[in-house]
């Protein structure tokens, strides 16, 4: 399939190939963290954030570097023929992200089912609905917002477009707007969640002023909250590539970097465009 | 050099065709959004069903991860196999929602 050449070109396929450690301390600092959230052990949790800092850290390095990790190349065997083995190792990590947040939003409606929609006077746990006055989420900034995310997501396309077109300038400027965009959804997010917080008393549990919205607060904060935390992660990335972009790292047959990234960041796009309507357009 | 070039060419030809419906798959999904957020409000006014609401925000979620999934993601120019990679899981989702909205 010629398109797929396009896209999809090894680089540095015959570069040495050396293992690198740093992928499988990322992978153990995700055991020990959720593993420590699971024994509800603050410690372990720290175990496994200081590994995540120390995994995160080392591959940057390594890549800052230059060394190359192992299994570079394209596949060469039935069904994945030609198919670079990093991009079919991100769209396996893709499918398991998936997994996560199928996980996480079936939690959510879990809830949800077995919450009544809120009264006008609230006696018990119960859910808002987007058209009573009382509804705590503000619809109209989040819109926005679920339209910068999405503008990122174009402007990241357009990134690895231009730099398969070797368009130094034109790749530079859209990977910078697309890093810029995510700050600003992050930004925005925070801004939300203090509003919440400290105004509308919406916490993650049952206060003494709204006790009703215990459940909802609990399923808003925590999907909303991981997937912020996946944003905030692509941003990382996404910074990492616009400091190796600005040292004229990527170019016509070097971008696979830029659209492995960017597949991650469409992927958070989706979940958003899933998480919009579930947490703040249906009542029930 | 003829052949060097021709390659160049190739390539040039192919990220343009991959471009091309950016800008369009921009405007359809910042016009489903505006939609999407209306749906509340005229659900109320019109005496629309929740449940038929909640099938149109559905529907358009689905439209729109498409169009990322397809044209950003670039599945629709991926071979069959790659395409097929992320629909499996989608059996699993469909199969937990369900479970939890209408099990016991």
């Amino acid at each position: 399939m010629e398109e797929g050449h396009a896209h999809g070109a090894p680089e540095g396929a015959h570069e040495g190939h050396h293992t690198s450690i740093f992928p499988f301390i990322v992978a153990l600092s995700a055991g020990f963290g959720f593993g420590g959230l699971a024994i509800h052990s603050f410690p372990v949790v720290g175990v496994g954030v200081g590994l995540l800092v120390v995994g995160v850290g080392g591959w940057l390095w390594q890549d800052a570097k230059g060394i190359s990790f192992a299994l570079k190349g394209a596949f060469e065997d039935r069904p994945f023929h030609d198919v670079s083995v990093r991009k079919i190792g991100m769209w396996i990590f893709i499918v398991s992200e998936i997994f996560f947040f199928t996980g996480l939003i079936a939690s959510g409606l879990a809830l949800r089912v077995r919450v009544p929609l809120c009264p006008e006077i609230p006696t018990g746990a119960c859910w808002p609905s987007p058209t009573s006055p009382d509804f705590p989420l503000n619809i109209p900034l989040t819109a926005v917002n679920t339209f910068i995310l999405i503008v990122s997501s174009f402007t990241m396309a357009e990134s690895l477009h231009f730099a398969q077109l070797g368009k130094q300038a034109q790749m530079r400027a859209f990977l910078l707007a697309t890093l810029l965009l995510g700050a600003m959804f992050v930004s925005i997010q925070v801004y939300e969640y203090s509003k919440l917080f400290f105004e509308e008393f919406l916490t993650p549990w049952p206060n003494a002023t709204k006790p009703w919205f215990g459940t909802f607060g609990t399923a808003f904060y925590t999907q909303t909250g991981f997937h912020g935390a996946h944003v905030t992660g692509g941003l990382l990335a996404l910074a990492f590539l616009n400091v190796k972009a600005w040292r004229g790292k990527f170019g016509k047959g070097n971008h696979e970097a830029i659209e492995l990234v960017g597949l991650y960041w469409h992927l958070v796009d989706i979940v958003w465009i899933f998480l919009f309507p579930i947490m703040y357009l249906i009542g029930r | 050099m003829a052949t060097t070039t021709e390659a160049a060419h190739g390539t040039h030809r192919v990220a343009e065709e991959l471009k091309r419906p950016y800008v369009l798959v921009l405007v359809l999904l910042a016009l489903v959004t505006v939609a999407e957020v209306q749906v509340p409000s005229l659900g109320q006014t019109y005496g629309i069903p929740e449940s038929m609401q909640i099938l149109l925000l559905m529907a358009s979620s689905i439209a729109k991860a498409a169009l990322v999934a397809l044209y950003y993601m670039h599945l629709r120019y991926e071979s069959r196999i790659l395409r097929l990679l992320p629909v499996g899981p989608l059996a699993f989702v469909a199969l937990l929602v369900l479970a939890v909205t209408f099990g016991g």
